[in-house]
């Protein structure tokens, strides 16, 4: 068999090619493996199976700076973006075959309606999978009436969304305070999901510190808010014990991030006038309950002080009875010892009179008085006739004196 | 049977009385001699003054107290 040379069989196949490839084609693929060099960009183009992820087709390709340039700004759309939203995209591509680095496909446009349409569609596979799951309610259900002061904020240091939501917060009318903490974390490009998931575990380990979270960003175009369409993120979100507010900032399409939060505006300063007007009607509430609290204690003081002062009747009405009663029970028994004592008395009087008189009879003097005289012998009175002796001296006891006699 | 007036004066109402009826007791004794006798009346009688003295203080006493009410 002849043989040919690798030059010969290159310079062939470059031939084949040209010929057959003339014009520039459409090719629906994906992109993977991108690098950046110098304003050029590298990538793989893959077609996967059906069924799986298995890869049927692959083939390299070049995007050059002026072309990548033109995509970018003419069409919107971010490679990296693409890249990481794992859609199909429709390229305009130029096949080359080079003798020495072989096949070459250039990167010349990408048809930006194919490419979001193809986006959409994995949104809406993302939301029935979350929704089956039913994620949608789970954060919505953390929403509180308390104020949310404590926030920990989702968003790039420098991102303008992050310096409004900051300003607004300070300026606020009210002069509320509000104690922001910033977690800085990618919003667009192929590192949103991983430092996302990293700093909402992060921020879950604190969550005591914190009364909602805040995830901002200033907006951009419809490819760059993909990356907040993930299934993983809005996982998260769904999961988180901390209420989650978003202002992704575009103004047409919510994210699927914004679907699972608890709340979702439009803006970064959206977000910041929500929180100031829910703690401005905290505040309301809490004025109108002290209000009333006031007014349902007065009333209270005022009905107790008609009671009291009822009372007051009624106890000086009671006692005023009592002591009458008492007064009147008094008297009668004042009375009642009255007599008794008075009676007690004249039996006492009656008695000394009744002793004295007594004491009147046995009186010797009375007796002597009355013409009785009192007969005493041997120092001893003779009161019987059997008690003489006639050989002793009788004395002879009159009123006036006494007479000796043998 | 000698009672100095100190004592006597000293003495309660039933004092008194417990005295005079000790006093009456001895009076029936017939060995006591007259002057005995002389003495124990006049200590009796002192004892009974007293004890209705003291009746009429209480009785004013009494009065009093109804009065000031």
């Amino acid at each position: 068999m002849e043989s040919i040379s690798l030059l010969e069989l290159n310079q062939f196949i470059q031939q084949s090619i040209e010929l057959n490839f003339e014009s520039d084609l459409w090719v629906e693929c994906e992109l993977s493996n991108l690098k950046a060099s110098r304003g050029n960009y590298y990538v793989d183009l893959v077609q996967k199976s059906d069924s799986s992820d298995r890869i049927v087709a692959k083939s390299s390709a070049v995007i050059w700076k002026a072309n990548a340039q033109f995509i970018q700004e003419e069409r919107k759309i971010s490679f990296s973006d693409l890249e990481n939203a794992g859609a199909d995209v429709r390229l305009k591509v130029k096949v080359d075959f080079h003798i020495i680095y072989g096949l070459k496909c250039t990167i010349l446009d990408i048809d930006p309606r194919y490419t979001l349409g193809q986006l959409e569609l994995l949104k809406k596979q993302t939301i029935e999978r979350l929704d089956t799951e039913g994620l949608f309610e789970q954060n919505s259900s953390f929403l509180s009436d308390l104020p949310y002061q404590r926030l920990a904020i989702i968003s790039g240091e420098h991102a303008a969304g992050y310096q409004d939501f900051i300003q607004e917060l300070r300026n606020n009318s009210y002069g509320y305070h509000f104690d922001c903490h910033l977690f800085p974390c990618a919003l667009q490009g192929e590192r949103v999901l991983s430092e996302f998931l990293k700093v909402n575990r992060t921020i879950q380990k604190r969550k005591c510190q914190f009364d909602a979270i805040v995830l901002i960003r200033g907006g951009g175009s419809k490819l760059d808010l993909s990356a907040f369409d993930q299934y993983e993120l809005a996982k998260e979100i769904a999961h988180s014990t901390l209420p989650y507010f978003t202002g992704i900032g575009h103004e047409i399409d919510r994210s699927v991030a914004d679907m699972v939060s608890a709340e979702s505006l439009k803006t970064p300063t959206a977000v910041a006038h929500y929180f100031v007007n829910h703690l401005a009607q905290y505040e309301n509430r809490l004025i109108e309950k002290v209000s009333q609290t006031v007014e349902r204690c007065q009333t209270i003081l005022q009905q107790e002080k008609f009671r009291m002062q009822s009372l007051k009747s009624e106890l000086t009405h009671r006692v005023t009875q009592n002591l009458e009663r008492g007064n009147h029970g008094l008297g009668q028994i004042k009375m009642q010892y009255t007599y008794k004592i008075n009676d007690l008395l004249r039996q006492k009087e009656n008695e000394l009179v009744l002793v004295a008189e007594r004491l009147n009879s046995a009186d010797p003097e009375h007796i002597l008085k009355r013409g009785f005289v009192l007969l005493e012998q041997d120092g001893t009175r003779l009161t019987k006739a059997r008690n003489y002796k006639e050989n002793s001296e009788l004395v002879i006891h009159f009123q006036d004196g006494k007479v000796t006699r043998k | 049977m000698k009672v100095l007036n100190k004592e006597i004066a000293q003495l309660s109402y039933d004092q008194l009385m417990d005295k005079i009826q000790e006093n009456m007791s001895h009076l029936e004794n017939p060995k006591l001699k007259i002057e005995d006798l002389r003495k124990v009346v006049k200590d009796t009688k002192m004892c009974l003054s007293l004890a209705q003295k003291k009746l009429r203080g209480i009785d004013k006493e009494l009065h009093q107290i109804l009065e000031e009410e």
